[in-house]
Formats: structure tokens, C-alpha cells, sequence
């Protein structure tokens, strides 16, 4: 926990220095393959299917955590479905997951987590719908996780949600 | 005598016509604007309820049951977690904490929950905010309860009462667990939320009361005894829990986490994200939402058309005041002008009535919301969007006045001081 609040001051002050120069940065419209590392892309491809269902198990192989560290503090746009996580006291959006599609589709495996972008609204907004698709913009972080293994997930501090 | 004051002067001479049409106006608009205030105040005090859970996790269900009973109240389980799947998931790499909730009892028709201490330290409301205790602390002994604010208020109970939980949920106890007196050692601060509405035992209590229950009444003389419970409070936990609330280490792996639930072979399960939960029981109401919301419409619209009736029906009758107007030097647009004017000051104390009446209402219906389902229900201004529609409203009333005004105006030309009775 302790971790976690050193690390966000960390990534907070480093965003308060860098941001500055950034602003002006061109918006880089970025689509969801980029944020799979290559080797991975080419080894999901690949893979069997085999899931094994007795007890809750290992993690499934493609519960990726790796990450591109290149896209770290890029000024990015991408669309996607939203699925809220946290709300301030007035049930406006404040913290979600950006997924590239929408819905609990029970036929295949849910997208892997470097597929999904953890997105924080500075001001929080009226609760949106999770039926409709969002642009997202804002900075794009690679965070770790996770202290003793090399887990790393995307986080967004998201400027910017407008409709589709 | 300026506009205002005939105006004025003028509608108290019909004012029992004028009242009713203000009432009218009143009740419709008071309608419109309660529909919005409530539904907006009850999604507000839902997603207050329930703050940094991942996933909820309960035997097979509809997730917006699961989401309803496990955190509102509302509704009962139909099945139950083997203890064994829940210390499963409890040692998975990616959970950081697990509180597991057991019901199934009440007192006075408010909730027990059964629950590890876990609860006390990681449940959340709000804009993340912590539990609190408004006095006292959490179980110490095993038959140590704490109690949320408003059943504290209701029941006036304070630290160190004994009370008997009932088995049930029934509103009043015909069965209850008389051979083990709870004593009280925590009243937690109040939340706005249905944390308020519940007591919390430890799950050792829990299952402590209920042995002697398995063949689901109690058998006379197996109780245990208290002092031998409490020897034995250490091996006691119960078979199964009724749901279990999951925070992540990394929250990022929360599909993964809830599709392997939803999988799980050794036992059905139906794991839910809360925020996508809510909004699908959104979806439903919100059929509901959107006729109540036509209705209100509607009824404005009579309002209006009852507005437009009154005037209309009293033209005639005002020809002789128009006649004198005339005569007095005013022109045709300037009676048009007062017959505007006239609506629009109905429309207006139409809408100022309307306005106090739902927050009154809001105000009278807070606290039977607060105890019902243990939603705050705050009294909050209507949102800006919504003052736009009154106006849009207003300027209808206004339109509607131009109808009976372009006829007085007309006749006001041809009648002159002739009246053909």
C-alpha cells in the first residue's frame, strides 16, 4: 500500500514536470494491438487452447501484464468501452477501465490486461454509458504493479471522454 | 395603475378560478421535477453504497440480484459459498483482501451480517471513504456485535446492551437465538448508505448460534453453551457464506479473475462488477424512468391546457373590464400585453409551487427511503438542465397566454364600448 502512494507521488510529480513540455505534443491516435508487446502478439497467435478448469487455478497464460515501456508519457486517443470503477460521492465517474469492446461475451476469454487501460478523470463526469463507445485522451503510463514480479498495467490520466 | 397591479387586481378578482389553475400547474410540475430528483437522488445513493470492490462474488444468480442482496438488502440469496471455494480464492495471487458476509439472521427486522473483521478495515463508501466507528470498537468476545447508526437510532441502543438476534428475516422474531445475548461493543458512524441499516457479528458467531439448526429448527436442548462456544471460537466458522466481496491487487486483472469465477467446475458461481451491475439494473428501471417520465410530461400539458381553459372560459366574461380598459385609453396590444402577462404569472407561480412541493415531498419521503433501503436521499436543488425545461415550460405558458390575447385583441377592435349581451 505504502509502495503504491510512493510510486503515485513518484509518477505524479514526474507527470507534474514533464507535462509542461508535453502540452503542446501532438495527440498520437493509438489502436489496442500496439499495446501487446510484438513477441507476445505472435506467441498468442500461436497458442493452444487449453484452459484448465479444476479449481480457481493459475492465472490463464494470456493474463498478460507486460507492457510497451515506449508508449510511457505519450499524449494518446483511443476508443473504446468503458467500465466504471469507482464513483465520487455523487456517483459521477471518476476512476474505469477502458476496454476494447464492450460487453461479457462468455464464448471466449476476457481481453488480456495490456488490453486494457486504467483510466483516471481528474474532475469527475456524469456517469456515462457503458453501451456506447468513447474516445479516450488524456497521458498514457505504464505502471507497475506489482513490487516482486515484473507486472505492469496502463494508466490513463484522462483529459478527455467524448462519445464515439 | 401600472401593468402588474391590474394584473394583479384582476386575477384576485377571479382568484378562485386562478387558484385552481395555479394548483393544477403546481401538482404537474411539482410531478416532473420529483420523477427527476428521485431518480437522480436514487442512482446517487446507490453507487454511494459501494466503493472499491472488484468483484462480488455469490453462489449461481442474476448478477443485479446478487449485486442487491449482497449490498442492499434487498432480495434474498438462493444459494450459498462453500467456506472451502472461499478460502480458495481468498489465497489467489491476485486478491488482495476477501470479505466474506453470511446472512440469514436479523434483529427487529434489520440485517445481521456475519462477517470477518476484514469488513471493518476494507469495506468502502462514498468517494472512497473508510468505515467508522461512532463509539466503541469491533468484536471482541464471540458474542460481541456492532451495530450501524441508524439501527442504533431506531432501536436507541447504546455500548453494552444485550440483544437477541432472530433467525429469519421476518420483521418480527418468533424464532430467535435466545440461549446467546449479543452484547453491543461498537456503534459505527453513520454512512448514508445500508452499512447503517445492518448489524455485524463475527462469522464464529454466527455459526455459534446456529448450531443445533442443521436440520433447519432448532432441536430442543443443542445449543451450545456460550462459555463453551467460547472455548471453541477459534475452530468455528461456518460451512458456507453467503458472499464475498473481493478487492485486487492489481484491478487490471479483474476479467480474468471473473470469467475463472464464473467457470469454476467445483462449484456454480457468478462473480459481478458492481459499477457495470448497477448500470444493467439502470437498464431495467430504466423502462420505468422513461414512462414515469412521459406521464409527468403529459400531465404538464394538461396543466397548461387546463391553464388555457380557465382563460379562455373567462374572456367573455371580462369583456366589460376590457371595454372599460379601452375606454380608458388603453390600446388594443396593451390588453393583449395584460392577457400574456397574466398567464405568464400563473405559469410562473405554477412552477414556484411545483418546485416546493416535490422538494417537500422529497423531504417527507427521505427518511422512509433511509429506513426502507438505506438510501440518503439528500435535498438537493434540481440540476441545471432541469431549470432549463421549467423554462422551456414558462415560455409555454407564456405561448398558451397569446391564444385568449389574440382574440382579445380582436374583439377589444370590434367590441368597442357595444356590448350585444
Amino acid at each position: 500500500m505504502k509502495h503504491k502512494m510512493i510510486h503515485r507521488v513518484f509518477v505524479g510529480t514526474l507527470l507534474f514536470v514533464l507535462l509542461p513540455l508535453s502540452a503542446h505534443a501532438d495527440v498520437r491516435e493509438i489502436e489496442w494491438v500496439e499495446l501487446m508487446p510484438e513477441e507476445e502478439l505472435n506467441a498468442w497467435l500461436q497458442e493452444s487452447e487449453i484452459v484448465d478448469h479444476s479449481g480457481f487455478g493459475a492465472a490463464e497464460p494470456f493474463q498478460s501484464f507486460r507492457t510497451m515501456p515506449e508508449l510511457d508519457g505519450i499524449e494518446a486517443r483511443i476508443p473504446g468501452f468503458v467500465v466504471p470503477i469507482e464513483t465520487d460521492g455523487e456517483g459521477n465517474l471518476k476512476e474505469f477501465f477502458l476496454v476494447p469492446y464492450f460487453g461479457a461475451c462468455i464464448h471466449v476469454p476476457p481481453p488480456p490486461a495490456n488490453q486494457i487501460i486504467y483510466g483516471r478523470l481528474e474532475d469527475p463526469i456524469p456517469m456515462v454509458n457503458i453501451w456506447d463507445a468513447f474516445w479516450m485522451e488524456g497521458t498514457l503510463n505504464v505502471e507497475d504493479i506489482s513490487n516482486d514480479t515484473a507486472a505492469s498495467a496502463y494508466t490513463m490520466d484522462v483529459t478527455a471522454l467524448e462519445l464515439y | 395603475m401600472n401593468l402588474l397591479g391590474l394584473a394583479w387586481r384582476s386575477l384576485l378578482n377571479r382568484r378562485f378560478a386562478v387558484l385552481l389553475t395555479v394548483c393544477t400547474i403546481a401538482l404537474s410540475i411539482g410531478l416532473l421535477v420529483l420523477v427527476e430528483q428521485l431518480r437522480s437522488e436514487v442512482r446517487q445513493g446507490f453507487y454511494r453504497s459501494v466503493s472499491g470492490v472488484d468483484l462480488i462474488v455469490g453462489g449461481r444468480t442474476a448478477p443485479v440480484q446478487l449485486l442487491l442482496y449482497s449490498v442492499f438488502g434487498i432480495g434474498d440469496a438462493t444459494n450459498d459459498i462453500s467456506w472451502e471455494t472461499y478460502t480458495q480464492l481468498k489465497a489467489l495471487p491476485e486478491v488482495d483482501w476477501a470479505i466474506p458476509m453470511a446472512l440469514g439472521d436479523s434483529h427487529n427486522g434489520y440485517r445481521v451480517l456475519g462477517i470477518s473483521p476484514a469488513f471493518f478495515e476494507h469495506y468502502r463508501f462514498g468517494d472512497s471513504e473508510h468505515i467508522e466507528f461512532e463509539s466503541g470498537q469491533e468484536f471482541d468476545d464471540l458474542f460481541d456485535v456492532v451495530i450501524g447508526a441508524q439501527v442504533a437510532r431506531q432501536l436507541d441502543y447504546e455500548l453494552g446492551d444485550q440483544i437477541v438476534l432472530a433467525h429469519g428475516s421476518g420483521n418480527v422474531s418468533l424464532q430467535g437465538h435466545d440461549e446467546h445475548p449479543f452484547t453491543i461493543t461498537g456503534i459505527l458512524a453513520p454512512t448514508g448508505t445500508p452499512v447503517d441499516q445492518q448489524l455485524y457479528v463475527s462469522l464464529a458467531a454466527h455459526r455459534a448460534i446456529h448450531i443445533g439448526w442443521e436440520r433447519g429448527v432448532q432441536m430442543p436442548g443443542s445449543a451450545i453453551d456460550p462459555d463453551v462456544a467460547r472455548t471453541q471460537a477459534e475452530e468455528l466458522r461456518p460451512d458456507a457464506v453467503t458472499a464475498i466481496f473481493l478487492g485486487l491487487t492489481a484491478r487490471a486483472a479483474v476479467f480474468g479473475l471473473q470469467r475463472r469465477v464464473n467457470e469454476y467446475r467445483a462449484e456454480a458461481l457468478s462473480g459481478i462488477m458492481p459499477g457495470i451491475t448497477l448500470q444493467q439494473l439502470w437498464r431495467i428501471t430504466g423502462m420505468a424512468e422513461q414512462v414515469l417520465r412521459v406521464v409527468a410530461a403529459l400531465v404538464v400539458v394538461a396543466g397548461l391546457l387546463g391553464m388555457l381553459t380557465v382563460l379562455l372560459a373567462t374572456l367573455g366574461e371580462r369583456r366589460r373590464e376590457m371595454a372599460i380598459l379601452r375606454a380608458n385609453g388603453a390600446r388594443p396590444w396593451q390588453i393583449s400585453g395584460l392577457l400574456v402577462f397574466e398567464a405568464g404569472l400563473i405559469a410562473a407561480a405554477g412552477i414556484a409551487f411545483g418546485v416546493a412541493l416535490a422538494l417537500s415531498v422529497q423531504m417527507v419521503a427521505a427518511p422512509w427511503l433511509l429506513s426502507e433501503f438505506g438510501l440518503h436521499v439528500g435535498l438537493t436543488w434540481p440540476a441545471a438542465w432541469q431549470f432549463g425545461v421549467l423554462g422551456l415550460i414558462f415560455l409555454a405558458g407564456l405561448a398558451v397566454g397569446v391564444i385568449p390575447a389574440a382574440m382579445a385583441y380582436r374583439r377589444t377592435l370590434a367590441d368597442g364600448m357595444q356590448i350585444r349581451t
